[in-house]
């Protein structure tokens, strides 16, 4: 048997507060049921980001998950990122949207529409015109962490909903289902 | 011949050796727990409601988000009829015959519903003028009517006698709702005209008023009192469809049950009554409506009252 010595010093670790008390390289979220369509401004991103884990919001269904990254090796490395849907049901990757909180910057991802609306027009709010297209039918974005030092951390939360604003959001995707996984990798040297 | 000491040495060499390696495959596994190059948020799972948060019944027991008028058992021939609460009707208006039946000149329909949803608050919603199967609507195909007598229409018409003018049933349908209490007594209704008339509502003096007493030279006040009708139905905040902006076509609240769903939610419920018929003192009322033919359909949903 082999060990890889790099092991020892490079790493990274997941945990759903910011004093690491339960790091774990896998953190599960709670599945959200019988989610209705509802749309950006009724978030309460305000209680999700301060919230460790899961949020429960008791007047809307939608996922809200908040969690920190640390650097726990001994290098300064590169991290890449994905969001990915690993099932989905009823097409509802076309009707969510996916907003990322990584220290306080906001990005909302979609899937490009492909309802046109039956004529009629689409009006999207400001934050739903701002939002990023999925890269492809399983990626819904994949970023870079450039220069993770020893120790730093980085929060992030993860929020999912149906938008009823969009004009895919229709009837048929009652009964739906989607789910996504995120993933961090270190960039390997080579 | 190997010595005692030297068997000795060897022996703690092995052991030190087995330390070694213990703590060469601990530490590959701590590692490995807390040292991933790799790591997941998983299981970010959305699953869209089935649609089917609000139900309805007929009898409380077998409940589907629609219900058919063969599963209501009830009248599909409306006589014109009156009434002044939604809740007790009599037959007329122009012409009193004494007390209406139910089912016979007016269509009763008692209805539950439940729900596990957080808004509580029933109302009839979504008024549509266009044929779908979504919205509440009502429609008919109209009658040709010829008049026998001169008389006069809104805006002080005059209809000649045997021109064609044509009518139509919806016009003059009124449709009251109410809460059903634990002694199956309606307290309170709310009326609604669906044509969403007010010119056309209630006790006017042109019309089928006007025709009657042209025809029958019968002096007939209109009646003083007049009903509370609402010609409208509650529009849901556009911004927010689970949210009333008005009570106007609110039916009722939902009270829990010790009844709970699959995934263990409290499931709420009430019961309410629905009536329909063709109001007598509408001006669209007149002879031949009773003929036409109704399609009406009603959509119930669940919203948050407005305050």
């Amino acid at each position: 048997m082999s060990v890889d010595y790099d092991s020892y010093k490079r790493g990274i670790v997941l945990s759903n507060n910011e004093s690491f008390r339960e790091a774990q390289p896998r953190l599960m979220t709670d599945p959200v049921y019988g989610a209705r369509d509802m749309t950006y401004s009724w978030l309460k991103l305000e209680e999700v980001v301060v919230t460790e884990g899961n949020y429960t919001d008791p007047d809307y269904d939608y996922v809200a998950y908040t969690f920190y990254l640390k650097n726990n090796g001994l290098e300064t490395v590169d991290i890449v990122y994905h969001i990915r849907i690993t099932d989905s049901y009823k097409k509802m990757e076309d009707a969510i949207r996916v907003l990322v909180i990584e220290d306080d910057i906001h990005t909302i991802y979609q899937k490009p529409d492909y309802n046109d609306g039956q004529g009629i027009p689409v009006s999207y709010t400001m934050e739903l015109r701002k939002t990023q297209k999925f890269l492809s039918d399983t990626i819904v974005t994949r970023q870079h962490i450039f220069n993770f030092q020893p120790g730093m951390l980085r929060k992030y939360s993860v929020v999912m909903w149906i938008e009823g604003t969009d004009p895919d959001t229709t009837d048929d995707i009652l009964g739906g289902m989607i789910k996504l996984q995120m993933n961090f990798s270190i960039v390997s040297d080579q | 011949m190997m010595s005692l000491r030297m068997m000795t040495l060897r022996l703690t060499l092995s052991i030190l050796g087995l330390i070694l390696y213990l703590f060469i495959f601990g530490s590959v596994t701590y590692a490995w727990v807390t040292m991933a190059q790799i790591n997941n948020i998983d299981n970010l799972t959305l699953i869209a409601s089935s649609g089917r948060e609000l139900l309805i019944s007929t009898d409380d027991e077998n409940y589907d988000t629609t219900i058919s008028l063969q599963q209501l058992h009830v009248s599909n021939q409306l006589k014109d009829v009156t009434t002044s609460d939604g809740i007790h009707f009599t037959r007329g208006g122009y012409m009193e015959r004494g007390d209406a039946i139910a089912q016979q000149d007016y269509m009763v329909i008692d209805l539950y519903f439940k729900s596990t949803a957080r808004e509580r608050d029933l109302f009839l919603m979504n008024r549509t003028f266009e044929n779908s199967n979504r919205g509440t609507y009502i429609e008919s195909n109209g009658i040709n009517f010829i008049p026998k007598v001169h008389y006069t229409e809104d805006n002080h018409r005059l209809v000649l006698k045997d021109s064609i003018i044509r009518y139509y049933a919806k016009d003059a349908v009124r449709i009251s709702f109410g809460e059903m209490d634990e002694e199956g007594q309606v307290q309170q209704a709310t009326i609604y005209d669906p044509s969403e008339n007010e010119f056309r509502g209630y006790g006017k003096s042109f019309g089928a008023y006007s025709y009657y007493l042209a025809r029958t030279n019968t002096p007939l006040s209109l009646p003083e009192y007049t009903p509370s009708i609402i010609y409208g139905l509650s529009e849901p905040d556009p911004a927010n469809p689970y949210q009333a902006l008005d009570n106007r076509s609110w039916i009722s609240r939902l009270k829990p049950t010790d009844e709970t769903d699959l995934n263990g939610k409290t499931i709420y419920k009430t019961k309410i009554r629905l009536c329909i018929w063709i109001e007598g003192w509408d001006p669209d009322a007149i002879d031949g409506i009773l003929n036409d033919q109704l399609r009406i359909q009603l959509e119930f949903k669940l919203a948050h009252r407005a305050t």
